[in-house]
């Protein structure tokens, strides 16, 4: 009888099993043996966990996480473990991480390093180690551009202000890209960040729009809150690359599409780790992918009304 | 011996309350959890889900159903909210339901039309090369949004495409969650190659024609079949899903219909069996 019992327990356990859902449906799940992937993060930060998220549901690769806790004396302690895992490639998110893993793999070139969330990496020489590639933490200019002309195809000048010395070879891709959208760039350098006003107030007038790129002594907080009031005042299209610069009140920003960094990021690597490319193949990519945030406050302030189906293509608009 | 047969037994009753608790289907009576609508669709050029949301939201405001829809942008996110909240209703497409519809028991309910067509063209599309003399590398990469796993790319791309004269294994496959992406990715020379709806591409010629001026057609690919409106026949009875079906089959002339319409770039409806 017990026996009897054993069995038809063990039967109907077999029918509930084959009635949950299926590891292949629950995500893609890491088959053993397969190369491991090692993440590192600079700090506890959201955007690192949000790309690192997207990252852990795309590659379908084990994928072991350390963290930097943002001290750097913490590289050597958290170094060993991350080679002792064997990695088949390191993940390396934000600066203080792609740092640590260029130093400790440029003697060996092993293993390959792909960074993302880097400002200005070209700073840390991420471009010359010969394993390392990687995702730019910024939209291109380029592909700013492009997505304010989709947006407000009516565009044709658009002024900018920069430092030559911080963002002229930038200023440089941003010009051929302009030109192959059909728009004229206006442009004004400065040296020092109280300029910017008076620089503004010379090409007001000649320009439909105004683009507030990410040059170090344009963009500073105070330039930001001028700037703001006197777009509105002039009834320009002022363009940012931040959400953040949208909340604050300028028309539209151009910004990161942080999930889809995290995507970019484990095709990257699935090529590198198992299609055999390799991280010089691969260079430094911007991300791909972008969200466009629209003020729709702003937008009434200088009169200006966006059709319906300029605001289908706004990611998000804001209007409180 | 006996407290063994006691804990078989008391694991049968346990076995058997979650099985029948698992078969039963989740009552739709008013007051409780609403019972959720999914959409995904990487090749459609309407990005704002927002506004999306708010046309659907007004349509089925009408419906005296509690539904409540939610659009996905990225992939991962609908995968995962598919598994966690095993939604009623889906918008997505085909490949997915090949995929997970068996496992969802997702009933095909109806098919979009867009010209009359209940499928589209994809489009492979290289840079038009200003300097003619100029040698042109052989592509390295393709940007494109997701047509099935990620896995079976490649395969599905020869399958779209008839003697493709390309390596593709040889690319490196980007995926972006929507066209435009590839499209801009492709025209400002950050990947060689790009697979986007011919939906996306005509709406972005006729709407900024400089963005695809630099651009030339390749290949136009055998058809894809539309997204496709299912839904889940365990959550859902057949009456149910008449009345879900005939909210989009009404074709209104005006109102909030012609807006969801327009936003989806579909045309009409049509029963999929």
């Amino acid at each position: 009888m017990g026996r009897l019992f054993a069995i038809g327990f063990l039967a109907l356990l077999l029918v509930c099993l084959s009635l949950s859902p299926t590891p292949a449906f629950a995500g893609p799940q890491p088959l053993p043996g397969r190369p491991r992937i090692a993440a590192l993060l600079s700090d506890d930060v959201l955007a690192y966990h949000r790309v690192l998220e997207q990252f852990q549901a795309v590659i379908n690769l084990p994928v072991a996480t350390f963290n930097l806790d943002g001290k750097i004396d913490r590289a050597p302690e958290v170094m060993q473990k991350v080679m002792a895992a064997k990695p088949a490639c390191i993940l390396a998110l934000g600066a203080k991480a792609a740092v640590v893993a260029k130093t400790w793999t440029q003697d060996s070139g092993q293993p390959p390093v792909l960074f993302a969330l880097v400002l200005n990496w070209r700073r840390y020489g991420l471009d010359q180690a010969p394993n390392i590639a990687g995702i730019e933490a910024e939209v291109a200019h380029a592909t700013q551009l492009a997505n304010v002309k989709m947006l407000l195809p009516g565009i044709k000048r658009v002024g900018v202000i920069y430092n030559e010395e911080q963002s002229g070879a930038l200023m440089a891709e941003a010009r051929k890209a302009a030109a192959l959208l059909g728009l004229e760039l206006v442009e004004a350098t400065i040296d020092r960040p109280e300029e910017f006003a008076s620089a503004f107030r010379t090409m007001a007038d000649k320009v439909d729009a105004f683009w507030m790129m990410s040059d170090p002594v344009a963009y500073t907080l105070q330039n930001i809150a001028w700037l703001k009031d006197r777009c509105i005042r002039y009834r320009m299209v002022c363009i940012g690359q931040s959400a953040n610069i949208a909340r604050a009140g300028l028309l539209v920003a151009v910004d990161v599409d942080l999930v889809a960094v995290g995507a970019q990021a484990a095709d990257l690597a699935r090529a590198i780790v198992l299609h055999g490319k390799t991280p010089q193949e691969i260079g430094i990519m911007p991300p791909l992918s972008t969200r466009i945030i629209v003020n729709l406050r702003t937008a009434r302030a200088i009169d200006l009304a966006l059709e319906p189906k300029a605001l289908d293509l706004a990611t998000l608009v804001l209007d409180r | 011996m006996l407290r063994i047969r006691l804990l078989i037994q008391k694991s049968w009753l346990a076995l058997i309350l979650w099985l029948l608790l698992r078969l039963a289907p989740i009552p739709a009576a008013a007051g409780e959890t609403p019972r959720y609508f999914f959409y995904y669709d990487p090749d459609s050029p309407q990005i704002n889900l927002a506004s999306l949301k708010e046309a659907m939201d007004d349509l089925l405001a009408g419906s005296q159903q509690d539904i409540l829809f939610q659009p996905f942008a990225h992939f991962p996110d609908f995968d995962r909210n598919v598994t966690a909240r095993q939604p009623a209703f889906l918008l997505l497409p085909p490949w997915y339901l090949d995929l997970r519809g068996a496992f969802l028991d997702l009933k095909p309910l109806l098919r979009p039309l867009r010209e009359g067509k209940s499928a589209y063209d994809k489009l492979l599309l290289a840079r038009q090369e200003q300097d003619n003399k100029k040698r042109i590398p052989a592509p390295r990469s393709l940007a494109t949004t997701l047509m099935g796993p990620r896995s079976s790319v490649r395969a599905k791309t020869w399958l779209l495409f008839d003697a493709l004269n390309l390596d593709l294994d040889r690319l490196n496959i980007v995926f972006v969650p929507k066209g435009t992406d590839a499209l801009f990715a492709l025209t400002l020379g950050q990947v060689d190659l790009a697979l986007v709806a011919a939906t996306t591409y005509d709406f972005l010629a006729q709407r900024t024609p400089s963005l695809v001026k630099g651009v030339k057609i390749l290949k136009r690919s055998k058809p894809v079949p539309l997204p496709i409106l299912c839904y889940a026949e365990t959550k859902v009875s057949k009456e149910e899903a008449k009345r879900f079906a005939a909210l989009f089959l009404q074709r209104r002339a005006s109102g909030p219909y012609r807006r969801l319409m327009e936003m989806l770039h579909f045309d009409g409806w049509e029963k999929a069996h």
